[in-house]
């Protein structure tokens, strides 16, 4: 009985994968519940959240419109009023550290500041941290 | 007029699909009614939940601790949790227990009604892994504030999707419940939609349960209901946002025209519930009648693997209209939101 039961196990993940394959039908799988809200694409590898606040070095103020990037991830955000950026890496794929650069690409809007390039270095899954930035001598 | 599209080998397919996905009912949506409180008084409560609700929210270790077997079975971290209420955000705890179920693995989305979705809080919940949301606009401002019974809601709802369509990481839609007065106004809320930004539209008709069920102003005749198939087929066909039919009927000729993929109620199949006293069900809004358990006497995923029967072998619904339907084995006997209980006719049917 214990076999009959192995086969036909086998037999429903094969069709499974079978149906999951053929990217037509692979929407089958991602459903949601009538009244639930979407469902996250499978496999939902777990993400690391990074979540930051630049701040000016000198006044302490939250500054807007910075770009935060992680070239090696290939990823971006940028800053929002409050000076937050977030971004999720797929845990698989990061190293232990990448580099960050903050840029400042916008206007002259919320003053001009200048680039900060480190090492951020992956802890655990909720680790917000705060970044200082220098305003560019004489240009603010 | 929409076309008579059935392809009967794409649908010969989905039933083989389903019915493999029957036999391995895996759990990979799984409801949390944390709170029966809500901070409005919607004309069309399924639920009727109420601002002070007589019953405590559940504490999360509670919840916690009746989901840690999923952990093991589905190591992949393939299910995820649906928060939903009443209102969800009214739980001053939502952020530290979305945090805990990302620590366990997780992933996990709330159902509101954005009243309280501010900046503030849709950082701290990002922070917390919140991956999914789901918003309710039902009408343009004067329509949902009718429905919503609030001056504010809408402008509030509004807020909510504009932060919440700014985050790239996350999965979200807006459901629009249709009835007879927001029918007419589909068309001006899909391009307000469109002004603010926002991507992901999922049309409903209300089930006359809760507090719909005694008022037929929010009920839709046939007709009507097929005007809004026509509506979302034109709108899929246009492209200019990604609008579906929910899950909650079969469509019959519509079937694939107003969704990605075919009718598949997966209640019981890969859908199930913890109800606010820690019933064990599938959706939240299935007649209480068919709860299979309960996680303070029965272990969930014992419950899971051992009961659920009613869903899964869905043969008692071939009863009433459903007995002489040509259809029946492409539909299976609709949704189960829509039986009063077991051997219970269909509410309703949206076949076409």
């Amino acid at each position: 009985m214990k076999l009959i039961q192995k086969i036909r196990d086998k037999k429903q993940q094969l069709i499974r994968f079978l149906f999951g394959s053929f990217s037509a039908t692979a929407l089958m799988f991602t459903f949601q519940a009538c009244y639930g809200m979407p469902k996250q694409l499978p496999p939902p590898n777990e993400d690391y959240i990074i979540m930051g606040t630049v701040t000016d070095m000198e006044t302490g103020q939250p500054v807007v419109g910075l770009s935060v990037t992680f070239p090696d991830l290939e990823l971006d955000a940028t800053t929002d009023s409050t000076g937050v950026f977030f971004t999720n890496v797929d845990e698989a794929e990061h190293p232990n550290q990448v580099q960050l650069l903050v840029n400042d690409v916008d206007s002259t809007e919320n003053g001009l500041y200048e680039t900060f390039d480190t090492l951020f270095t992956f802890k655990d899954l909720f680790t917000p941290f705060e970044l200082q930035v220098r305003p560019r001598n004489g240009k603010k | 007029m929409a076309k008579n599209n059935r392809n009967p080998f794409k649908r010969f397919l989905f039933r083989i699909f389903r019915r493999n996905e029957t036999a391995i009912h895996e759990l990979n949506y799984l409801f949390w009614e944390c709170t029966w409180r809500c901070n409005l008084s919607c004309r069309h409560c399924g639920s009727d939940c109420k601002t002070e609700s007589c019953v405590q929210d559940m504490p999360f270790a509670d919840f916690l601790n009746a989901i840690k077997p999923l952990e093991k079975r589905y190591p992949r971290n393939t299910t995820v949790i649906a928060i939903t209420g009443g209102e969800p955000l009214l739980r001053k705890d939502l952020a530290d227990c979305g945090r805990a179920l990302r620590q366990h693995g997780f992933h996990w989305g709330i159902v509101t009604n954005g009243m309280l979705y501010d900046e503030a809080r849709h950082k701290e919940l990002l922070a917390a892994g919140l991956g999914s949301v789901t918003v309710s606009l039902d009408g343009l401002e004067e329509t949902h504030n009718w429905l919503r019974k609030h001056p504010e809601s809408f402008q509030r709802a509004l807020r909510a999707l504009k932060l919440i369509a700014s985050a790239p990481q996350l999965n979200y839609d807006v459901v629009t419940c249709v009835h007879q007065r927001n029918l007419a106004e589909l068309p001006a809320l899909k391009e307000v939609l469109i002004a603010n930004g926002i991507r992901h539209w999922r049309l409903f008709t209300i089930a006359p349960i809760g507090r719909a069920a005694h008022d037929h102003e929010l009920q839709l005749t046939r007709a009507q209901v097929e005007s809004m198939f026509q509506f979302i087929a034109d709108t899929r066909r246009e492209g200019k946002i990604d609008i579906k039919f929910s899950c909650e009927a079969y469509t019959g000729k519509y079937e694939e025209s107003v969704r990605d993929s075919y009718f598949f109620c997966r209640a019981g199949i890969n859908i199930g519930s913890v109800l606010i006293n820690g019933d064990i069900s599938a959706c939240p809004n299935i007649n209480r009648s068919f709860v299979q358990g309960n996680i303070y006497q029965d272990d969930l995923m014992d419950v899971w693997d051992n009961r659920f029967q009613v869903m899964r072998e869905r043969d008692w619904m071939r009863c009433g209209p459903c007995a002489r339907c040509s259809e029946y084995k492409q539909c299976l006997g609709g949704a189960m939101h829509l039986r009063e209980g077991q051997g219970q006719n269909i509410m309703r049917c949206w076949k076409f």
